[in-house]
């Protein structure tokens, strides 16, 4: 199973920079996502792993190698598109075959260990249909089969479940997950879905204007984002512009707009400093009633939105700034009409204080 | 102009009215029916009584039975060499990433861009001159089969090339990162993936490459000498007066090619390129940076040395014709030359005649076939038609469509030669079109209708302006095919000679003539070739 490196890698497009000085390690075995939006490098990336795209600087090992002169064909990487690029003048086990038969396999054995494969994703009794005869999902398998014969253990997908419907997402994701730990390969895999990132990766990378901003346990990043941008980015998140007041040992008061104050535990910002709180919208309390507490603050209520699982509401606080608070939607709140007044409350140890941005907070949030 | 508004208005308004599109395009398939299809199919059926007097004869015979052979023999010959040089070629010039590959991508077309009789006439100079490359090595290249050979080599190349070029460049290279990724070599990957892929282009390529040839009869007079293909035999046996054995030859030639080309399209698209088993050593050495440098320095000097030297090989007698005072005499229109002019003006009439008709003809047809009008089977069909024309040898089409034409005795020689020239270009015009409707998504047609634009109101807004490119070099395409066309006009014509036709009379020596009339008088003709590639890329880039 290879270990891969990353040392500095940085890629330009013209004026466009691509990748910035990217670093960082995945371990044997590992399934890392990397994720971003649209235009984040996170494709180039991969592609640059691969070999296809030439770095126009640093390093790239596998298992302490450096790749730097190693073509594509024999870098052993198998890369899968978000369109499987199954090729389409072959048969299902023609194309899972593939890769053992270019690498001087003999046919009959290719073929033998082609079906092996094939039963273990469940294609077995598709094995001579052409890709464009199969579904989405079935297509995906086949690009998962093919890579898994060729013998490697580094698998390199770029959206694999991007054109897939939503439950059928929900179903690959833990076969995906199964089929490469039982097979021990190492995984990247590329998705703008936080969710998808989430629950199939070991670790996550986020990716901003090619450039990492945090990596790191899915649940660590959910709990302890580096900065304003991953905050945001990974679930949903409410940001309070305001200055530090005090601080003492326990935590500091802030001062925010309309001469409010909160309470914080944060205690590595000094009196007078500009920040930014963020607070996730789940937790935060919402009251159909006004009450006595510690970081309440009221307002009228303008939105509403059943998201499924939750409510989404949103409040417009007396001092003009807008927070977003999730609940169930059996909750005693689902009475509330637009413009009716509401108080919303949360805990100091739920509040995550950053530095207030040198562009602004609006810049700060933007992807791109 | 209030009044012409409310017309134009009417005739959109019109335009929305199926009753009328049907009109339209029930006229247009009329059009191609009656006077595309049928004529060069009919007229030859009406003198068939003709050829018994070719099974009296037996060594007339066995003269049209080894034409007939030879034709395809060698269009079939020159496919697969032209195939086999034509794809490293395109290969360099859709993936190269040197500024010169655009140096040679222009000189890849120079064939396409001059008339075969110059083209036939610069083959035949070159490989008798002291330049030539087999002279070095000791052998005289006298007109005949190897020079043929060496001729259709040079004037199909351009098509194999164009071609493989377009499908390269529009393939998406997923499809070949995916493979190497996968462990296999990039040899392996151009034979397993790459091409099976590309099997359509390689097998329009094929097809084009072997119309080209099995069609080409201008150049073919001027290097064959005493050999004999079909369209030679034909000329040789309308030249002696004997009508028999050029409407057996004809008649086969019709039937064959479209014989043939229906097997080719049928069984091309059946034939698998053989994939199962690698040769990973082999495959890797020829994978190799230096296999990759020895195969574009040979595909490069095949390139200059059997397609681009003997193509402007014209060029060095016209030099000697500006300074021995024949340009002069050219000018002036002394002697042969009065001749000359006449036949150019007329070359330039028919040509934008047939270039009109052909557009306002061709255009309805594109976009049923671009758009499946009418149903899956009728575009294949109407497709089929539309090829005819490309598919049957020129001077028998000529032939069949001089008979045709000539039972309508208040038709005169021009127009007749006019309905021939439609009928050669049409599926230039059509072709192209249909293929630049095709990438248009229907769902901007769609759109503009449910935005309330009327049927000619897509058609101006939407079609005219995103196919603006092809429809001019449809024209253009179609306008130099007719002002260069030599084998079906002088199957068709009696009395009038268009400049190729005389052209061929001066190389002939029918009418006596120096080689610098002749390189001058060709280069006159080439000339309107450029200009009118010039005018193109000038509109084109100016709307741009």
């Amino acid at each position: 199973m290879p270990a891969i490196q990353l040392r500095d890698v940085s890629k330009r497009f013209g004026d466009t920079r691509a990748l910035e000085s990217i670093s960082f390690d995945v371990k044997d075995g590992e399934y890392l996502c990397i994720l971003g939006s649209t235009g984040s490098g996170k494709t180039t990336l991969l592609r640059t792993i691969s070999g296809i795209i030439k770095p126009d600087q640093g390093e790239i090992l596998y298992d302490n190698k450096n790749m730097k002169d190693v073509a594509v064909e024999d870098r052993n990487a198998v890369y899968v598109p978000q369109t499987y690029a199954l090729f389409p003048h072959l048969t299902v086990i023609e194309n899972v075959c593939f890769g053992p038969i270019s690498k001087g396999v003999d046919l009959n054995e290719a073929k033998n260990r082609a079906l092996q494969i094939l039963k273990l994703v469940k294609l077995d009794k598709r094995a001579n249909s052409y890709p464009n005869e199969l579904s989405g999902g079935m297509q995906q398998r086949v690009a998962l089969a093919r890579g898994i014969a060729s013998n490697t253990k580094l698998l390199l997908l770029d959206e694999p479940l991007g054109a897939l419907d939503a439950r059928l997402r929900l179903e690959l994701r833990v076969e995906l997950k199964k089929i490469a730990q039982e097979n021990g390969l190492t995984v990247i895999h590329v998705t703008h879905d936080q969710e998808e990132a989430m629950s199939i990766g070991d670790r996550i990378m986020i990716l901003r204007k090619g450039r990492i901003q945090q990596i790191g346990t899915p649940l660590h990043v959910y709990l302890s984002p580096q900065n304003i941008f991953v905050a945001n980015f990974i679930g949903n998140t409410n940001f309070i512009e305001g200055t530090i007041l005090k601080r003492n040992t326990r935590g500091s008061s802030i001062r925010i707009r309309g001469g409010y104050q909160i309470m914080v535990d944060d205690t590595s910002h000094v009196a007078e400093e500009p920040v930014v709180t963020a607070i996730r919208e789940e937790k935060i309390k919402l009251f159909d009633h006004p009450i006595e507490a510690k970081n309440t603050l009221s307002g009228d209520l303008i939105g509403a939105n059943f998201l499924g699982t939750f409510i989404r509401y949103e409040v417009k606080l007396d001092n003009g700034d807008i927070l977003a608070a999730l609940h169930p939607p059996n909750s005693d709140l689902t009475k509330l009409r637009l413009g009716d007044r509401v108080a919303i409350s949360f805990e100091t140890f739920h509040t995550k204080i950053f530095d207030y941005p040198v562009l602004g907070l609006k810049r700060e949030l933007e992807a791109y | 102009m209030k009044e012409s508004k409310s017309i134009g208005e009417a005739i959109n308004r019109l335009s929305g009215s199926p009753i009328a599109r049907k009109i339209l395009y029930s006229f247009a398939v009329f059009y191609l029916i009656a006077f595309i299809l049928l004529p060069p199919l009919l007229g030859i059926s009406f003198k068939l009584d003709l050829i018994d007097q070719v099974f009296r004869d037996e060594i007339l015979l066995n003269r049209a039975k080894s034409a007939i052979m030879w034709s395809f023999t060698i269009a079939f010959i020159i496919a697969i060499l032209d195939l086999i040089a034509g794809i490293p070629m395109a290969w360099i010039i859709a993936r190269g990433k040197s500024n010169l590959i655009n140096i040679l991508d222009a000189f890849v077309d120079i064939p396409f861009v001059i008339p075969t009789v110059a083209l036939g006439f610069s083959t035949l100079l070159f490989w008798n001159s002291n330049y030539s490359p087999l002279k070095f090595l000791g052998v005289n290249v006298s007109p005949g089969f190897f020079l043929i050979l060496l001729l259709h080599f040079a004037f199909s190349f351009p098509v194999i090339v164009r071609v493989m070029v377009g499908e390269l460049l529009t393939y998406k290279d997923v499809y070949e990162n995916a493979a190497k990724s996968l462990g296999a070599k990039s040899f392996t990957v151009a034979r397993t993936v790459t091409l099976p892929i590309l099997k359509p282009g390689l097998v329009a390529a094929f097809l084009l490459a072997f119309a080209r040839s099995l069609s080409e009869t201008g150049a073919t007079m001027i290097v064959a000498g005493a050999f004999e293909n079909g369209p030679i035999f034909i000329k040789n046996a309308k030249d002696a007066g004997l009508e028999g054995p050029m409407v057996l030859v004809s008649f086969i030639l019709i039937i064959a090619s479209i014989t043939v080309f229906g097997i080719i399209r049928i069984l091309g698209t059946k034939f698998r390129i053989p994939i199962g088993n690698v040769y990973p050593d082999f495959e890797a050495l020829l994978s190799k940076s230096i296999s990759v440098k020895i195969r574009n320095v040979l595909t490069i000097t095949i390139f200059i040395f059997l397609v681009f030297i003997p193509s402007i090989f014209i060029t060095s007698p016209v030099l000697g014709a500006i300074s021995d005072g024949t340009l002069v005499k050219a000018i002036s229109g002394e002697g042969i030359w009065s001749s000359f002019w006449n036949s150019m003006i007329l070359s330039y009439t028919i040509g934008i005649i047939a270039t009109l008709i052909n557009v306002i003809t061709g255009f309805p047809v594109a976009i049923l076939i671009a758009r499946k009008r009418l149903g899956h089977i009728g575009s294949i069909l109407l497709e089929a038609a539309v090829n005819v024309p490309i598919v049957v040898p020129s001077v028998a089409l000529g032939v069949s469509l001089g008979f045709f034409w000539r039972t309508f005795s208040f038709l005169s020689e021009f127009w007749i030669i006019i309905f021939a020239h439609t009928t050669i270009t049409y599926t230039y015009f059509v072709q192209a079109m249909a293929a630049a409707i095709e990438g248009i998504p229907e769902e901007m047609e769609e759109t503009a209708r449910t935005l309330g634009s009327k049927a000619l109101g897509v058609f101006k807004n939407i079609i005219v302006p995103l196919t603006k490119y092809s429809i001019f070099s449809g024209a253009i395409l179609m306008f130099t095919r007719s002002v260069d066309e030599t084998g079906a006009t002088t199957a068709v014509s009696q009395k009038l000679q268009t400049a190729p036709v005389l052209l061929v009379n001066w190389i002939k020596g029918i009418v006596p003539a120096t080689t610098s009339d002749i390189a001058l008088g060709i280069s006159f003709l080439v000339l309107t070739s450029f200009i009118s590639l010039l005018v193109l890329r000038l509109v084109v880039y100016r709307r741009r």
